[in-house]
């Protein structure tokens, strides 16, 4: 590097755009890295800063059920243990399953569910448990986000230093929202297809591969050699 | 010691405990039906010409918005209560004269204050927030304070001898004897109690009964009067009558609001906290509607209730006008400090009870859950939704590769799918009538979604969950 620009930002003269995460999110705790909770995923993890953010805001078109959760409840799980705080899940659209929860290693105590009749409420919700401070991160599902619905929820979880982190169906998703990170994920036979859509300071990632096979070997696709091809039996 | 005694006469007490808002312009009177009366009035009706004693056709033959309410003595009962109350704060030993009289012993706490005068400046300063008016005077015994504050006199003294020149002067009218004695005192040229009392007990005892020279003897202080006195009660719990019939929930919030103040008081006094009230909205000719609000964390401050209290009453419907509430407090319970880490560095602003309290206010209680599991083999009964921060009853770590999602209803299977793994056979539940034989598969059908399939004995096939 050129020695001037070495010495000006040794001098601290120089702002440059990938410190923007570090400045303005001071870490919790010191056991914490310093910008984000790893995934426990290393292709993702460097492409993000070194995992998700500690509070703000994150973006993810997904279908269900292709391991969505999976990328991030790793790095959600080890948050609860280090912050003690509560996990709050609103609106989730089927029955999510306890065995599994515990399985990742969660206290279920911690853990809190809401299922409000009403869209509307899902959101008032979502930015009472972001502003309370009580919780270290709220996911949401919801479908039909406006801008300015977004807006409030990243400031109430500023406030509350807490990462929420919404769910979006890729159907009911044109609008580009004003989040710090968005990522789009598609399924994959060894895992899951991560698109970082957007990010503050850096560039959008396409195409990132996250093998999942070490952890849940059951959920992925052997090569193509093994597979046996699946008839489905007639009823009686 | 001579004792020393302090009666408060509250001669509107009705009148002054209807909420009016901040701005009544309108004139008030109370009619007492049973005297056909009018017994109380506000300053706007005086000036309009109403006075005491008059009938109800000349009262509104006088102003033409005149509002008539009917005398409840138990409302002035409960108003007295309420200032029992309060002065239960500042002196011990109270006494209650229904419908419109607090008796106070007051020579007992004369040493605390530092003397008459700083102890009347507290005892003012207590009741002045209520805004009520009221008569006083101190005397010698019960009796004697209390003749002397209705008669108006007004003056806080231990002097005897400035109490007994008060008393010479007091009109055998104002007294508390029969009519019949009265008339008979009349007869014989007794106007005053200075004159009565001038008469020798002896003598008076040979041409009265008993009952004169008791009543002397208690004004004197010469026998005792025998007083109860005023203990607080365990429960909060206060009725506030409107003015105006109310028929949104909105502008409710102001009377509830104060009474919730005064509950705030009351809790904080006993340094208590409260988790669940009860608002009563009594309504209009129909049976009255009860709220109950419960905070997850107890509480004692008005601005926590407050925000409870405004979010249930936005879910809720008025079908009639609302023409009073009480508050009741429910279960009590004391205060526990909050323990939390001064070094933590995530200040919260909320407690996580205290967030589910809020949340459950506005969403109903069955919209908050948490996981928790049963120990069964069969899914659908291990993973259960229950009271929210429950502790878990069982905590075992699983390692059986379970969905995250369940859907709520199995569902048949219609899409091509492949296998990844299974089977995982369950066969359970054949003693409680709910028996299961399943194998269990993990399969991907073209979206790429993981799913959790089941094949029944007669070789049906079930979606049962998303891998998520």
């Amino acid at each position: 590097m050129n020695s001037v620009i070495e010495h000006l930002k040794n001098k601290h003269l120089v702002w440059q755009a990938s410190a923007q995460t570090m400045t303005s999110a001071p870490p919790l705790t010191g056991l914490l890295s310093e910008n984000g909770n790893t995934t426990g995923f290393p292709e993702l993890d460097q492409h993000l800063h070194e995992g998700l953010p500690q509070h703000g805001l994150v973006d993810m078109i997904t279908p269900i059920g292709i391991g969505e959760l999976r990328l991030i409840f790793p790095a959600l799980q080890e948050r609860q243990t280090q912050q003690g705080r509560l996990f709050v899940l609103i609106a989730p659209p089927m029955h999510i399953g306890s065995e599994a929860l515990l399985e990742f290693g969660f206290c279920l105590s911690q853990i809190l569910i809401i299922q409000p009749k009403e869209p509307i409420d899902a959101l008032w919700s979502a930015e009472q448990c972001l502003k309370s401070g009580c919780c270290h991160t709220v996911l949401l599902w919801h479908d039909n986000l406006e801008i300015h619905h977004v807006k409030r929820l990243l400031l109430a979880a500023e406030q509350g230093r807490s990462l929420h982190i919404l769910l979006r169906s890729p159907s009911a998703s044109r609008l580009s929202l004003p989040v710090p990170i968005a990522l789009q994920l598609h399924p994959d036979e060894q895992g899951i297809q991560v698109d970082i859509t957007k990010r503050k300071g850096g560039y959008p990632t396409k195409g990132i591969q996250v093998h999942m096979r070490h952890r849940w070997s059951y959920l992925t696709q052997k090569t193509q050699h093994n597979v046996v091809p699946f008839t489905r039996r007639q009823a009686g | 010691m001579r004792t020393l005694w302090l009666y408060l006469h509250f001669p509107a007490l009705q009148l002054d405990s209807i909420y009016s808002g901040d701005t009544s312009s309108q004139p008030i009177a109370i009619y007492h039906p049973a005297q056909s009366q009018i017994v109380q009035i506000n300053k706007q009706a005086s000036t309009v010409g109403i006075q005491l004693g008059m009938g109800l056709a000349t009262a509104s033959s006088l102003s033409s918005e005149l509002m008539v309410v009917p005398y409840h003595a138990e409302t002035e009962e409960k108003q007295l209560y309420y200032l029992a109350n309060i002065l239960y704060k500042v002196t011990s030993d109270i006494c209650i004269y229904p419908p419109n009289g607090l008796l106070l012993r007051i020579h007992n706490m004369l040493e605390l204050y530092g003397g008459l005068a700083p102890y009347w400046q507290t005892i003012r300063q207590a009741i002045q927030p209520a805004l009520y008016q009221y008569s006083y005077a101190t005397g010698v015994s019960p009796l004697s304070a209390r003749l002397l504050a209705r008669n108006q006199w007004n003056c806080v003294t231990d002097q005897t001898t400035q109490i007994k020149q008060a008393l010479n002067n007091c009109h055998i009218d104002s007294t508390e004897l029969e009519p019949k004695i009265k008339q008979k005192l009349g007869r014989v040229g007794i106007k005053t109690l200075g004159a009565l009392l001038s008469v020798s007990l002896k003598d008076l005892a040979k041409r009265f009964d008993i009952e004169l020279v008791t009543y002397l003897g208690r004004v004197n202080g010469e026998l005792l009067h025998h007083s109860e006195f005023f203990r607080p009660p365990e429960h909060f719990s206060q009725y506030l009558e409107l003015l105006y019939e109310i028929e949104s929930t909105d502008k409710l919030m102001p009377p509830i609001n104060r009474i919730l103040a005064d509950m705030s008081q009351f809790l904080k006094a006993r340094d208590s906290v409260t988790d669940n009230i009860e608002i009563i909205l009594h309504q209009r000719d129909s049976l009255p509607l009860t709220i109950r609000i419960a905070s997850a964390q107890a509480e004692y401050k008005a601005h926590v209730w407050t925000s409870l209290v405004q979010l249930k009453l936005e879910n809720t419907e008025l079908t009639a006008p609302i023409s009073g509430l009480t508050i009741n407090t429910g279960k009590i319970v004391s205060a526990q400090p909050d323990k939390t880490d001064m070094f933590e560095g995530t200040q919260s602003s909320l407690s996580p009870l205290q967030l589910i309290g809020l949340l459950q206010a506005k969403l109903g209680e069955q919209a908050l859950v948490s996981p928790c599991i049963a120990d069964d083999a069969r899914p659908e009964y291990a993973s259960q939704y229950g009271a929210p921060l429950a502790e878990a009853s069982v905590n075992a770590t699983f390692n059986r590769q379970r969905p995250l999602m369940l859907l709520p209803q199995a569902r048949p299977l219609t899409e091509k799918v492949e296998v990844v793994y299974g089977p995982e056979r369950i066969h359970s539940g054949w003693w409680d009538g709910n028996p299961i034989c399943r194998d269990y598969f993990i399969g991907r059908n073209h979206k790429g979604q993981w799913l959790w399939l089941y094949r029944t004995t007669q070789q049906h096939w079930f979606v049962h969950g998303l891998f998520s």
